[in-house]
């Protein structure tokens, strides 16, 4: 649609229809909600002008669910009911954690053989990571419908660039649970490049080096003309300033000759005491990690900043180990590279700067607020997706999957489908065979990593073709096919192409949450809220209905030569009759003529594609002939 | 549609890198499904299309080996076919030494020695690309396929060289 519309640029279309949408920075430590308003990206403050929103959430007496600095409040005093850095358990398993220091929770599973999503048990039950993020993101919600004075139509949420399939599966669950329409995920190294590079006016080659609460992420983008492409992605999902907290923490125990293991309100009134003197350490020269440990005792160290710095710089290296892989994948020197562009709070540490700069001999780019610029990158995006950009001030990412995809084959070895760093969307298809005479059946087994083996990659799915007719070994002509959709989340089908037999999956298996899962989990909260299914179903059916009434007619009316008269008169009268039927209340009518309409629109869309892409060809683009205008 | 026809090129060896990447980014910026955020389900389903489409052809336009092996198959030849898989005696000879060097580099955790094999793969696969540029025009298919081959089995040599360097800075 929006190549074909020519406004004045800077206006949008039709200012009065704008949609409310947000994009929600989900962070391990903090989370921050912004939106576009006069034009300008800006994060939404709380009541008391807050802007970052502490991922914390206490389940509390009573059924008492606390967000936030409230929760926080609670750390010390009710630790296992008060969870923070969330985060980093998303699609994540009671097997995945080991050695996890800040894992100080009372973990389950469903399945109880340390495998599938785990959750954390509180006084109110057993909580999925899902289920505790969908809280936060619910209060983000909640301060966004208050603030912009209606209810949103929709949200970008923001996923480490290096979130593998189950993790990015889990965070689009939590915000679905949270009643949230998901736009988009986007990664967020690239939102905080389209808000830098936005607002810097920024062209050429850009690496965006991101240390956030739990997660590490590096991009390295080409900006050119409005166009953000990603060239490759590196990070890692557990190393962020959590662990600069834990290793001054350690260096404290250590010091202090403690042999006993801590309490959970020891543990985390000691974490606590060190992010403190990490954070004046940025300034000061030296500061004092102070734990007062109940009855009367406490414990008192002096952390000078050099010593600091030495206990972390491990830490440091590692980031700098995923930069040099980002570098190589991109096939990009260091000194190619234009700017460095810090995001997340944990770029603060001096340590940290001065690595960059020694490693691109330059200073990197902190002139923007780290914590905000990824929550505003996501509120262009979610802008945009919303349909509410200006014609003439779009932008277009071009994003990639971090980790390669593959399936396993004999003797537990990986065969890369889709290699990393592949620009989505994309879809690849290989062809297998069978290993034995008259073989019928083949399980097939999806992984995502690097290593050479299966069981050094995560495992993300496995799924049965059946009925393959009896051949003799090799002769049969298995075709798989991967596809990653925008939001980087991947589906495989798999046929049997001498005889068509076919078995198709998305890949959510035991990570995420069931469609039906959550339907039901939504069902309930409505009947709690008091509001009716069936009107819900309604409502929802006219909104599809009258979103394709609108663009179609539109495009018909954009496009009518491309339509014979036939067609005219055809597509014409179908848009008549579901705006007829979605005045009516049958919502299954609704949506069935809704699906009628959508598909008598091929043909007619096929061409507005061709011609986009023959205009695409011929250099005649809209911008250059909105001038023109 | 062939990779070439997607972006509107005639198929030849010959490509202008940056002209290629701007021509993927004004096609991108036409078919991205994010274009079409406000547009109809179908036309959101052909868009997604579109995207993969252009996004496989540019990758094979832009990676000399795999528009080699695309050259080819517009010619009707699968130069990876499993039946026919010989190649020059001397060739492989050379390989077998490139992977005694590699292993031996590894070994060693020699970086600078992988450096230079790094850059050595790279001339070589530039002068193979030529001369199979230089076939590929006088229609001397069988001498293009093989010189394809050689062109794919240098790049996934440089592919091992790389992973290798990777290994050690880890």
């Amino acid at each position: 649609m929006a190549l074909l519309q020519i406004s004045e640029p800077n206006e949008s279309p039709e200012p009065h229809t704008r949609r409310l949408a947000v994009g929600i920075d989900l962070g391990t430590t903090n989370s921050l909600v912004a939106t576009i308003r006069n034009a300008v990206p800006e994060c939404l403050p709380d009541v008391d002008g807050h802007t970052m929103l502490p991922s914390a959430v206490r389940y509390g007496e009573e059924g008492v669910i606390e967000i936030g600095d409230a929760a926080l409040a609670h750390r010390g005093d009710d630790a296992l009911n008060t969870i923070t850095s969330v985060k980093r358990f998303m699609g994540r398993s009671v097997a995945d954690l080991r050695g996890d220091a800040t894992a100080r929770y009372q973990f389950s599973t469903p399945t109880g053989d340390g495998k599938g999503q785990l959750k954390i048990t509180t006084r109110q039950g057993a909580m999925s990571p899902i289920e505790i993020s969908a809280e936060i993101l619910r209060a983000l919600k909640d301060r966004a419908e208050q603030s912009l004075g209606g209810p949103l139509y929709g949200a970008v949420i923001t996923v480490p660039a290096y979130f593998d399939d189950a993790q990015r599966q889990a965070a689009k669950d939590a915000a679905k649970l949270a009643g949230l329409n998901v736009l988009r995920l986007l990664n967020e190294p690239t939102a905080a490049a389209v808000a830098y590079g936005l607002d810097k006016h920024a062209e050429g080659t850009f690496l965006i080096y991101d240390l956030g609460g739990g997660t590490f992420d590096v991009s390295i983008l080409r900006l050119s003309r409005g166009v953000f492409e990603v060239l490759a992605t590196a990070g890692d999902t557990h190393l962020g300033g959590d662990d600069f907290d834990s290793a001054l923490a350690k260096h404290a125990f250590d010091t202090w000759g403690l042999t006993r293991t801590l309490s959970p309100t020891g543990q985390a009134n000691l974490h606590a005491a060190a992010r403190g003197a990490k954070e004046a350490l940025t300034d000061a020269a030296t500061a004092t990690i102070k734990v007062n440990w109940g009855c009367g005792f406490d414990s008192s160290l002096d952390v000078a900043r050099e010593q600091f710095f030495s206990l972390t710089q491990p830490l440091v290296d590692r980031t700098l180990t995923a930069v040099k892989r980002a570098l190589r994948d991109a096939k990009v020197k260091a000194e190619e590279i234009d700017g460095v562009v810090l995001v997340g709070g944990a770029t603060r540490m001096p340590h940290v700067r001065a690595a960059l700069q020694a490693h691109f001999g330059k200073p990197p780019l902190a002139d923007m607020n780290p914590d905000e610029v990824v929550a505003l990158g996501a509120a262009i995006q979610a802008d945009q997706l919303a349909g509410n950009a200006s014609a003439g001030g779009e932008h277009l990412l071009l994003d990639v999957i971090p980790l390669s995809l593959g399936l396993e084959t004999m003797g537990g070895l990986v065969e890369k489908i889709i290699p990393r760093n592949s620009t989505i969307p994309v879809a690849k298809a290989q062809e297998f065979t069978t290993f034995k005479d008259g073989q019928t059946a083949m399980a097939l087994h999806v992984v995502q990593g690097e290593r050479e083996l299966v069981a050094d990659c995560r495992s993300l799915a496995r799924f049965e073709l059946r009925g393959i007719p009896p051949m003799v070994a090799g002769a049969a002509r298995i075709r798989v096919t991967f596809q990653v959709d925008a939001d980087g989340l991947l589906s495989v089908s798999a046929t049997e192409t001498t005889s068509n037999v076919r078995a198709d999956i998305v890949v959510k298996p035991s990570y995420g949450l069931g469609d039906g899962e959550i339907a039901s989990m939504l069902q309930s909260a409505f009947a709690a809220a008091g509001s009716d299914m069936q009107a819900r179903a309604l409502a929802e059916a006219r909104v599809d209905a009258q979103a394709l009434i609108a663009a179609l007619s539109n495009a018909v009316n954009v496009d009518r030569a491309l339509l014979n008269d036939a067609e005219y008169a055809a597509l014409s009268s179908q848009i008549a009759h579901l705006k007829h039927l979605a005045d009516g209340s049958d919502h299954r009518a609704i949506a069935r003529a809704t699906e009628a309409l959508n598909v008598a629109s091929t043909d007619f869309a096929g061409r507005r594609m061709d011609r986009a892409v023959r205009e695409a060809l011929t250099g005649r683009r809209i911008d250059s002939v909105e001038k023109m205008v | 549609m062939n990779a070439f026809e997607a972006f509107g090129l005639q198929a030849d060896t010959n490509i202008d890198l940056s002209a290629l990447a701007s021509r993927y980014r004004d096609l991108q910026s036409a078919v991205h499904p994010d274009r079409f955020a406000n547009a109809t389900d179908v036309e959101q389903r052909i868009a997604m299309a579109r995207a993969v489409e252009i996004n496989d052809a540019y990758n094979t336009l832009k990676d000399p080996v795999r528009r080699a092996m695309h050259l080819l198959s517009l010619k009707g030849i699968d130069a990876l076919a499993a039946s026919d898989t010989s190649m020059p005696v001397d060739f492989l000879m050379e390989q077998v030494e490139w992977r005694e060097a590699l292993a031996d580099a590894k070994l060693k955790e020699d970086s600078e020695r992988l450096e230079e094999m790094a850059s050595e793969i790279t001339s070589i696969l530039h002068s193979l690309g030529d001369t199979f540029a230089a076939a590929w025009r006088g229609e001397h298919l069988p001498v293009a396929t093989t010189l394809a081959r050689k062109m794919r089995f240098m790049q996934k040599l440089g592919d091992e060289v790389d992973a290798a360097l990777a290994d050690l800075e880890q």
